[in-house]
């Protein structure tokens, strides 16, 4: 699956993450797998391929489905000083799981100075696969809420690559969401030693007449929309903030000081969602600079649909994200 | 359990005790401003009982109503009571209560706020010990109310399939909350045990010596790789959910029933603890020193928080 010795890898989005899990297994003992389907099956989306035969069944651990005892049993092991990976299928389960993340993996730092907690739970989010309502939930901002969490959600395979090794050799938990379709897109992949940097924003197109910022499931399109836009004049330059907690404030003021515009695009429900949240910090912090006000385009407050194309007619595509960002330019 | 071990049960069952008795006094004297605590008596033999298997490696979750257990386990007391009450110098600087006693250093992964959430703490606490090569085991107390949360039923089969080297103790007080057990508990807990195919046991939880025996041979298995055990220590809550209850609930001859469950004078009974006196003297030293300080010491007037990623 590597690239030729000479050259970056390239690699599909599933065999960056078990990339970045084969190296941070062999580099740190101390890291561990477990989760439903991860060791035999190799993971139910390839991610965890080969890592039972490489590391054993002591490191890479089968779970029964009992999302509880798979979040809780971490923070057991992150509590005796290992630094487990939980893998939690879809972000939409986590509910089920939620009490070992918000109640204890967030909170028991705070219980005792100097006690870490270094756990990843790792978690899909199936949009736009005609995977039905429950399986097509952005929830980054559930999370977002509760202090003691980060929380990142990277969208290309050298994020997925670095971000997810950065989120190991954290010391604190964090939700590692993964948009299940980019799994299967093909990027360049950074080495071993190539680590993204939680609170990292990445600037992934220049642009002088709009900041837009975003992540997760909507950086392709809203590059896209951004390639449209410069078509027309419009130069919108695209921020995908890879982290939503810690998030990359300093790279997100600095850019809406130069355009004097800001867009926020969320995959998630936009009414009290984490686009708000940014947009009112944009708000606050970038007042004086603003030529229009801050926006929000997020997906309406419906349940999700389950075939693939009612469930576009949810999530914002190319097309309004231009329309928006076009808008706030005139 | 030879003497020395009556010996240790009896001033580990006086200290959680006399702690607690002491702890509800100052509660009724005003001293436990703007928080709230729960009280143990009655319920010590199941603690002692089984942390006299302790061994240095060996870890503890525990619940709600834990003060005890972390007596038991040897929690500094000051600390300990600092926490309880927010006072500086607790476990957690007296910022966050007995709820949340987190005690790396003596063992104590925390007593636990939210019913039942412990045990599958204690399952990956266990698997991790097992799998970094030390002979310690896991330890989680749990109550017969959380007996019916589902963390518990996936923590028992987990620890199962993974065979972890795990005790769980329920120490079974006959009340969810203020609702008699009897009201939301189907079947017995040990009985349940048997359901994830793990040794199951019926245990006297006033009987410091019978949770002392069985804990021993749960704590054996568990060193020796076979697995979880569970054990269901059917104990006596003296006091209400809280300190404080008014206990509209119970009934009034129930309320009054620690005499004859209690474990203190059931040791004595089969045990001649051979300078008995001494040994009350030496607790209640100790605990006229503890409380004297701590309840003396301002509480903390900042949130002093350790800074936390995210």
């Amino acid at each position: 699956m590597s690239a030729d010795a000479t050259g970056p890898r390239v690699l599909k989005g599933w065999q960056a993450v078990n990339a970045a899990l084969h190296e941070e297994l062999e580099r740190d003992e101390r890291v561990v797998v477990l989760g439903e389907d991860v060791a035999r099956a190799g993971g139910t989306y390839g991610e965890t391929r080969r890592l039972l035969d490489r590391f054993g069944p002591g490191r890479v651990r089968d779970t029964p489905i009992s999302e509880q005892a798979i979040v809780g049993a971490a923070v057991g092991m992150a509590l005796v000083g290992l630094r487990p990976v939980a893998e939690i299928l879809f972000v939409d389960f986590l509910g089920l799981a939620s009490d070992q993340l918000v109640n204890q993996a967030a909170k028991l730092p705070a219980f005792a100075p100097g006690l870490s907690v270094p756990l990843v739970v790792k978690s899909a989010v199936g949009t736009e696969l005609g995977l039905g309502a429950q399986h097509s939930q952005a929830l980054e901002g559930w999370y977002a809420q509760v202090p003691g969490l980060a929380v990142a959600w990277p969208s290309t395979p050298r994020d997925l690559h670095g971000l997810l090794k950065a989120a190991i050799r954290a010391d604190g938990p964090v939700l590692f969401l993964e948009s299940l379709a980019l799994l299967r897109e093909t990027g360049p992949v950074g080495g071993p030693d190539d680590v993204v940097e939680l609170g990292v924003a990445d600037v992934c197109r220049p642009g002088r007449d709009l900041t837009l910022v975003t992540w997760g499931t909507m950086r392709g399109r809203s590059l896209a929309a951004a390639g449209a836009l410069a078509e027309e004049g419009i130069e919108v330059e695209v921020i995908d903030l890879r982290t939503i907690v810690p998030w990359d404030r300093e790279a997100v003021f600095a850019s809406v000081e130069r355009t004097h515009r800001c867009l926020v695009v969320t995959e998630a429900v936009r009414e009290f969602g984490p686009g708000g949240e940014i947009a009112a910090e944009v708000g606050e912090a970038c007042f004086d600079a603003l030529d229009a006000p801050v926006a929000r385009l997020g997906s309406p407050r419906v349940v999700a649909p389950h075939t693939v194309a009612l469930d576009r007619l949810r999530v914002p595509q190319a097309d309004a994200i231009a329309d928006r960002a076009r808008e706030l330019c005139r | 359990m030879t003497p020395a071990q009556a010996t240790r049960a009896l001033e580990l069952l006086l200290l959680c005790r006399r702690f607690d008795e002491r702890a509800c006094a100052a509660v009724a004297d005003g001293k436990l401003e703007g928080t709230v605590l729960h009280s143990a008596i009655g319920q010590e033999a199941v603690a002692v009982g089984v942390a006299l298997h302790r061994a240095p490696e060996d870890v503890l979750l525990s619940t709600h109503r834990g003060v005890h257990h972390c007596i038991a386990w040897g929690v500094d007391l000051a600390a300990l009571l600092a926490e309880c009450f927010g006072r500086v110098g607790g476990t957690a600087g007296g910022l966050a209560g007995h709820m949340h006693v987190v005690d790396p250093a003596s063992g104590v992964l925390g007593t636990n706020g939210i019913v039942g959430a412990g045990l599958p703490l204690a399952v990956g606490a266990a698997a991790g010990l097992e799998l970094q090569g030390s002979p310690g085991v896991g330890v989680a107390f749990f109550g017969d109310g959380a007996a019916n949360t589902g963390a518990v039923h996936e923590a028992m089969n987990l620890a199962a399939v993974w065979r972890a080297p795990l005790v769980l103790v329920c120490e079974a007080n006959g009340f969810a909350e203020t609702t008699d057990t009897a009201a939301t508990t189907g079947g017995s807990v040990a009985a349940r045990a048997a359901g994830y195919g793990i040794p199951g046991e019926l245990v006297d939880g006033s009987d410091v010596e019978a949770v002392f025996e069985a804990a021993g041979a749960a704590f054996a298995r568990a060193r020796a790789g076979e697995g979880p055990t569970v054990l269901e220590c059917r104990t006596y809550r003296s006091g209400g959910h809280w300190v404080g209850d008014p206990q509209h609930y119970r009934d009034a001859a129930d309320a009054a029933r620690l005499p004859e469950r209690d474990p203190i004078p059931r040791l004595l009974r089969r045990h001649a603890i051979d300078r008995e006196l001494e040994v009350r003297q030496r607790v209640e030293r100790r605990l006229n020193e503890v409380f004297a300080d701590v309840l003396a010491r301002p509480r903390p007037g900042s949130l002093d928080l350790p800074a936390v990623p995210g």
